[in-house]
């Protein structure tokens, strides 16, 4: 059975569906009717009134001509800032006038709202200190770049593990000692904030829910985004006085929450900040948080209300000159980005905001990369410097394609490499070197035509990505001469990786899923161990399918890897599923591997989770234990030398 | 219906002829509700989803400015009402999510595909039900859903491999 069957099937059995009576064209309209008869027109409705744009000018024709740039680039390709809000306005408005007949609901897709202007403090530079501390060994979250951390649900910092248990809406912190675990302290989270209890609409726009967290040091930091209604001051004081219905217009904002923990058993919060838009992304570096976050903006209620339009950060609105306007509007909404100096939180320390429908975030060492989508085939790339916090926009430019997520970057030698696929009539893939200016100065283009972009990792001067369409070619390329890229190699074999880890200086690993090579469906994941020491000649040493394994996290989800190859370990759940007769059974398991080049992969530990629904786990070590935490519910303690279970703590 | 009747009836109904808004509606009704059922799984919130949607698209219709995007229009309003629903479910854990629980199910007596598709978990019913029953690219689900579009694209292509191991007999 192929994926059309399915459609069709899916198709087909959803016409034998009953449709209830209440629904019947007769009954909505007797219900309008009726409704018709009772009351004058909603009042959720009567706030806006459409067509409330004479000058319907076609995208595009409103750049501001002013390249105004805090830093001192000069190219012309950097992004110009605002000249005013209504400028704004006006340009976010022809945008949403010219979308396309799928965006006619009044804008708003995304939500958010963010801002905040202030001036940098110092902060005290000793904060740069290393991130791991304690007893030395013991896991860190699998990140991309070396120095720049990333949120995760479950981190450890040696002698404590943090768990954000979503399920349970709280976060748990205990204390691990060998093969004992502690309990030390919660931190309850509410779901709902508070609200009008009257509205029976109230739950669905006075929530918060929690993403992922950081740790530094003595700091906890929270990320969440909640709900932010817009009620209309000057409505009457009877019935709803949110400006929008819900389902027309939502309105989020990030809230970090840093809360001190330097005593574990009591962690206080010391401090919150709020910025427009839903969360989306983040890093760490050197003390610093940067924070992304997308704002859609509300145009309905007119230039005069800047608040509904223009982000906020911490109860303020956004300077103009700190809001580029890209080259294309694409967006009704924003790119919200800040900084918060983790010791000294008072403030945000930098923020901006850029016209921009962001879907890939890329963190190096020094700067900060977006991707833009500004349609199927073509991205805008961003890139902003962010030395100690400060946030600077250095140059945009254009690329064909879409980049398949974060990995699909590398910065190397002040280059930055991307990979992208063209999704269109033909799919096709391709590779940029670009300057530090971003400018591009080499390319590959239209690799492995029909195929799309899987996983892509880079070390130094060769860079690996994986397409794939029925069977899996690993390309290897030599960016030595950025200018001058060129495919050294490409390694077909059966499946393809989703997700690439340089194990050794020699050793690629690849996860991702065994295919059959005629049809190119997938059947159970699959661990790869390529040989790289020739990058022209990269060979498959080993593979091990675990069998029943339909879904493992770790294909789209690389914080959920735990890895070390000093360490010779690996861990990561699976989805599995089996037969007996005409009964199916669903489980999950945790399993590590460990990997030599004699005897390939070999499985060391299996356990087995927890039935449970949406319970997110990870596996940590400290010293030779590993914890594997499902949830907050159930820690499992593995010895690490002989892989036997020693105890287990349940919540 | 060609655009210039569709047109026709969406001018008389944004004047609040029920009659013309019930001529447009039973074209994309049925989609309408089997997008609610197989998004939420549950007849009774699907009817209501449906039946709020409706009423909002009715009352909103003024915002509505091309007449032949009425389709992608209510079923953004409806993905709101499911979405809206959904959140209420993720909090409150309904018995619904019997997906990656340890469950046995016997193939011979229920294993439809309806049935399979409801052990999906709901992430992955949202979005099979938004390509399949409404017609939507990965990029405009994730626009719809807040994701990220190689997101959905994975979730996507997760779900139909769990389909097709359910339905394998």
């Amino acid at each position: 059975m192929n994926d059309k069957d399915i459609n069709q099937r899916i198709k087909e059995q959803s016409e034998l569906l009953e449709i209830p009576d209440a629904l019947k064209p007769e009954q909505i309209k007797n219900k309008l009717d009726e409704q018709q008869k009772n009351e004058m027109p909603n009042k959720k409705i009567k706030y806006y009134k459409c067509g409330f744009l004479a000058a319907a000018v076609l995208l595009l024709l409103i750049i501001l001509p002013m390249p105004k740039f805090s830093g001192d680039i000069e190219t012309s390709d950097t992004i110009p800032t605002a000249s005013s809000y209504k400028s704004i306005y006006k340009m976010l408005s022809s945008y949403q006038k010219s979308l396309m007949n799928d965006y006619l609901d009044g804008g708003a897709l995304p939500e958010g709202a963010v801002a905040e202007t202030m001036q940098a403090s110092l902060a005290d530079t000793e904060s740069a200190a290393a991130v791991s501390s304690g007893s030395g060994d013991f896991s860190q979250t699998n990140i991309q770049v070396e120095g720049v951390d990333e949120g995760d649900i479950i981190k450890t910092d040696g002698n404590y593990i943090y768990i954000l248990d979503l399920e349970k809406q709280l976060l748990q912190i205990v204390k691990a000692e060998g093969e004992t675990i502690t309990p030390v302290s919660k931190i309850e989270l509410t779901e709902q904030k508070d609200g009008d209890s009257n509205n029976q609409d109230s739950q669905f726009y006075n929530y918060q829910y929690y993403s992922e967290f950081y740790l530094e040091q003595d700091r906890l930091l929270l990320i969440s985004t909640a709900s932010n209604p817009i009620y209309d001051t000057e409505a009457s004081a009877s019935g709803s006085n949110l400006i929008a219905p819900y389902w027309s217009y939502e309105s989020n904002s990030t809230i970090i929450s840093i809360y001190d923990i330097s005593d574990r058993t009591q962690p206080r919060i010391i401090k919150t900040l709020e910025q427009d838009g839903y969360y989306t992304s983040s890093r760490k570096a050197d003390g610093i948080l940067y924070l992304f976050s997308y704002y859609n903006a509300y145009l309905e209620a007119g230039s005069e209300k800047p608040e509904l339009y223009i982000p906020y950060t911490d109860g303020s609105a956004i300077e103009e000159n700190c809001i580029y306007i890209p080259e294309y509007v694409n967006s009704t909404g924003y790119l919200v980005i800040t900084s918060v100096d983790i010791h000294t939180p008072d403030r945000f320390q930098s923020e901006l905001a850029v016209i921009a429908n962001p879907y890939d975030y890329y963190v190096s060492s020094e700067n900060i990369y977006i991707a833009n989508g500004i349609n199927s085939e073509n991205s805008e790339i961003m890139k902003f410097s962010y030395k100690d916090g400060s946030i600077t926009p250095i140059a945009t430019n254009e690329v064909p394609g879409i980049t398949n997520n974060s990995f699909s970057f590398d910065e190397y030698n002040g280059y930055l490499r991307v990979v992208t696929t063209v999704y269109g009539s033909t799919q096709s893939n391709n590779l940029y070197v670009l300057d530090n200016e971003l400018n591009i100065v080499g390319r590959i283009e239209d690799l492995a035509e029909g195929e799309q972009i899987y996983s892509a990792r880079f070390f130094g001067d060769t860079g690996y990505f994986v397409t794939f369409k029925r069977v899996d070619p690993l390309f290897s390329v030599d960016l030595s001469e950025p200018e001058k890229p060129r495919v050294l190699g490409e390694l077909k074999i059966s499946g393809f990786s989703s997700y690439l880890h340089f194990y050794s200086e020699n050793l690629l690993l690849g996860i991702g899923y065994e295919a059959d090579p005629q049809t190119g469906r997938t059947t159970d994941i699959k661990l790869s161990m390529f040989d790289i020491s020739d990058p022209s000649n990269v060979k498959e040493l080993d593979k091990q399918i675990i069998p029943n394994a339909y879904y493992s996290p770790a294909v789209d989800n690389h914080k959920s890897v735990l890895i070390n190859p000093q360490k010779n370990i690996l861990g990561l759940m699976f989805y599995m599923q089996k037969q007996t007769n005409t009964v199916y059974t669903d489980y999950r398991t945790y399993q590590t591997f460990s990997y030599n080049e004699e005897s390939g992969f070999t499985q060391e530990i299996s356990h087995a989770m927890a039935p449970s629904i949406y319970m997110e786990s990870r596996g940590l070590y400290i010293g030779n234990y590993l914890y594997i935490a499902e949830g907050s519910s159930r820690i499992s303690i593995y010895s690490l030398t002989d892989h036997t279970l020693l105890s287990e703590w349940t919540d | 219906m060609d655009e210039r009747e569709m047109e026709l009836l969406v001018q008389k109904a944004k004047n609040k002829d029920t009659e013309a808004f019930t001529a447009i509606y039973k074209t994309v009704y049925r989609n309408m509700y089997q997008f609610a059922y197989y998004t939420l799984g549950n007849q009774q919130d699907a009817e209501d989803a449906v039946s709020e949607a409706v009423m909002d698209a009715f009352y909103g219709l003024h915002k509505l400015q091309e007449a032949k995007a009425f389709k992608s229009w209510i079923f953004k309003i409806l993905t709101a009402k499911c979405k809206r629903k959904l959140k209420g479910y993720l909090t409150k854990t309904l018995p619904l999510n019997v997906d990656l629980e340890t469950s046995a199910v016997n193939v011979e007596e229920n294993m439809d595909v309806r049935n399979a598709f409801l052990r999906l978990n709901l992430k992955e019913r949202m979005i099979i039900s938004l390509s399949i029953l409404s017609g939507y690219k990965s990029i405009e689900i994730g626009q719809i859903l807040h994701m990220n579009h190689n997101t959905v694209r994975s979730i996507h292509s997760r779900a139909l491999e769990k389909m097709k191991v359910m339905l394998k007999s």
